[in-house]
């Protein structure tokens, strides 16, 4: 399949997918999710391999990046203390995988500040690995896009790094950890990396300050957020994470050695909340982005593999 | 139930309570006075200079971890990073708080429980590979990013240097000594100061019933934990926790709700832990835990018995 016909057919398979998020979203869903929901899980402590074992379960890279693609990567880059950032060797290996399914450009986005990329080491493994580091400078408005947001509750416009419109494949690349505003985050709650800080803000509420209904609140946002936004792939690191103190740390660290697959982001985060002990239930954020119709939060309607990597 | 911890003396102190703005508050300290000297540190040296972050500006450095630190009232921080010569590293994070409870507040949410305690600060807690102290406003975080006995010594050293430097005695908050005193595992003590906190450490309700300004939890040998929420008045108390038990009862990840008395509820969440929950005088009670309604029943009478 040519690329310009693969992005169409994708296209057109993620707005009818009810899985979907819906016309307003900047969709870059591939057609490879419309045969329903999975979730594919690699443990081992080679953190690559175990990433190439988990995009295997699913298929090939092929199968969400066309040949020529420009493919957008959103790792988590927030902090380098342990079990916050996603791991550069997992970085590493979504970059050589995009590449050997012929991706044309490669990018990861960021409006976070080159130091916090050097000092997590991603940003020397995206450089090493031929990919581009595309920063923007955050406190520059004019560098996002107003995108309305006619189904959001509480959101009503995200706004969003203009680099990221050239893109054809969006891989979202977060860790899941704690978080203390809401408890978890993971695929869905990543995709504020994308978002414009000062919008961000008002996620945790419009002043700054706690409100009564803060976290409602904060979940309420991150689940309408992803209505402008649908990864085509998510690759979570639940490799090492913070179990406590997220999402900055340091803090307590749980070391599952796992690499969790797929497209259906409601559905990957409903699985990691089991590696925090919990359920999608539990999370407010995972219960919203289900009501939005923008995946499965019930694990037992998912179909679930595991391979040890 | 036992005697209650004995309430410590706060100390008095004259501390501005400006909000946080970009610009250091009225009597906010230059953190980096508490800096060590080059020759303190042996092999290690600073890397790079500190970097500074005042009220809101916490977001551009932690951006969503920020919020529980501004619940607990935040004023300014100083981060410095830290290298020795074979390639290990380390970061010192000096947070200045509003009050010594919001200090204090802030390291009981960062301590773990399985922490080793130190002799740094009013209080330490060394982690396996960070640890945090707390000294009058001051809450002191240090990282390593290996689990090398070089860089806890590390941690230890430039801790120590901080320490020297902040003299500021302060005692734990009064709710504090309103935990009940036996069985109590010390560690475990956590003050809360708002709706984040306590939802972290127990998911009673994602919107703020409580209306929790200032509260305690402590856990139990025997298994349970033991919650104080503090308020103004008996009036509120009553009336917060009317809030509180018909946001547990319309929550179906709870059941078996029952009110026992105008001011005392049980339940029982997914886990199969009893909650028992009871307003007196000014404050909330909770027990919560693997025990009967019963025995969370006589946890709580017992401790309305022992106030009166």
């Amino acid at each position: 399949m040519k690329r310009r016909e693969f992005l169409k057919k994708s296209a057109v398979f993620g707005v009818a997918s009810t899985l979907g998020a819906g016309k307003e979203s900047l969709n870059r869903t591939s057609l490879a999710d419309a045969k329903g929901t999975e979730v594919a899980i690699a443990h081992g402590a080679d953190f690559g391999k175990a990433t190439e074992k988990a995009v295997a379960l699913l298929g090939t890279m092929g199968r969400y990046v066309p040949k020529g693609a420009k493919v957008a990567i959103l790792p988590n880059s927030q902090s380098k203390n342990p079990g916050a950032h996603t791991k550069p060797e997992i970085v590493r290996t979504a970059i050589r995988m995009c590449k050997e399914a012929g991706a044309g450009e490669i990018a990861c986005l960021s409006w976070l500040p080159e130091k916090y990329w050097e000092a997590s080491g991603l940003g020397k493994a995206v450089v090493e690995e031929g990919a581009r580091l595309r920063i923007i400078d955050f406190k520059d408005e004019s560098q996002f896009r107003p995108v309305p947001l006619t189904r959001g509750k509480v959101l009503k416009e995200a706004k969003i790094m203009i680099p990221f419109f050239e893109y054809d494949v969006f891989l979202n690349l977060p860790i899941t950890k704690d978080h203390a505003g809401n408890r978890f985050t993971g695929a869905m709650k990543n995709l504020m990396g994308l978002n414009s800080p000062t919008v961000n803000r008002f996620f945790h509420t419009g002043d700054f300050k706690t409100k009564p209904d803060d976290i409602e609140h904060l979940d309420q946002c991150i689940a309408d957020l992803n209505l402008a936004l649908a990864p085509t792939l998510c690759i979570v690191d639940a490799t090492e994470f913070l179990t406590t103190n997220g999402p900055f740390g340091p803090g307590d660290i749980a070391s599952p050695r796992k690499i969790v697959a797929g497209v259906d982001r409601v559905a990957v985060d409903s699985y990691c909340t089991t590696l925090l002990g919990m359920r999608g239930e539990d999370i407010v954020m995972i219960k919203r982005g289900h009501e939005h119709g923008l995946g499965e939060i019930d694990l037992k309607k998912v179909r679930l593999r595991e391979v040890e990597a | 139930m036992g005697m209650r911890l004995p309430i410590l003396t706060l100390a008095v102190l004259l501390i501005s309570c400006g909000t946080p703005a970009e610009k250091p508050a009225a009597g906010s300290a230059d953190l980096k006075t508490y800096l060590p000297a080059e020759r303190e540190l042996g092999l290690w040296k600073a890397r790079g200079v500190p970097q500074e972050f005042r009220g809101d500006d916490l977001y551009v450095y932690m951006d969503g971890g920020a919020a529980i630190y501004h619940e607990y009232g935040f004023r300014q921080l100083l981060v410095q990073d830290y290298a020795d010569p074979y390639g290990r590293s380390l970061t010192l994070e000096v947070f200045e708080m509003d009050e010594p409870d919001a200090a204090f507040g802030i390291y009981t949410f960062k301590s773990g429980s399985q922490g080793k305690r130190v002799d740094l600060g009013q209080e330490g807690s060394l982690e396996d590979y960070y640890l945090n102290f707390w000294e009058g406003r001051y809450l002191i975080t240090l990282t390593g990013f290996d689990r090398a006995a070089e860089t806890t010594q590390g941690l230890l050293r430039v801790g120590r240097l901080i320490d020297s430097r902040i003299n500021w005695p302060a005692a734990p908050p009064a709710l504090v000594g309103l935990l009940p005193g036996r069985d109590l595992i010390t560690s475990s003590v956590e003050y809360f100061r708002g709706p984040l906190g306590l939802f972290q450490n127990y998911p009673f309700t994602t919107t703020d019933a409580f209306g929790i300004k200032a509260g305690v939890k402590g856990d139990y040998s025997a298994g349970y934990s033991f919650y104080v929420i503090g308020y103004e008045t008996p009036e509120r108390s009553l009336e917060r926790f009317a809030a509180v038990t018909k946001s547990l009862q319309e929550d179906p990840k709870f059941k078996n709700f029952r009110m026992a008395a105008k001011n005392t509820a049980f339940l029982e969440d997914r886990q199969g832990r009893c909650l028992g929950l009871r307003a007196l005088r000014r404050w909330i009670l909770i027990v919560l835990g693997h025990i009967s309604a019963e025995s969370a029943a006589s946890l709580l009478n017992d401790y309305e018995t022992d106030e009166n």
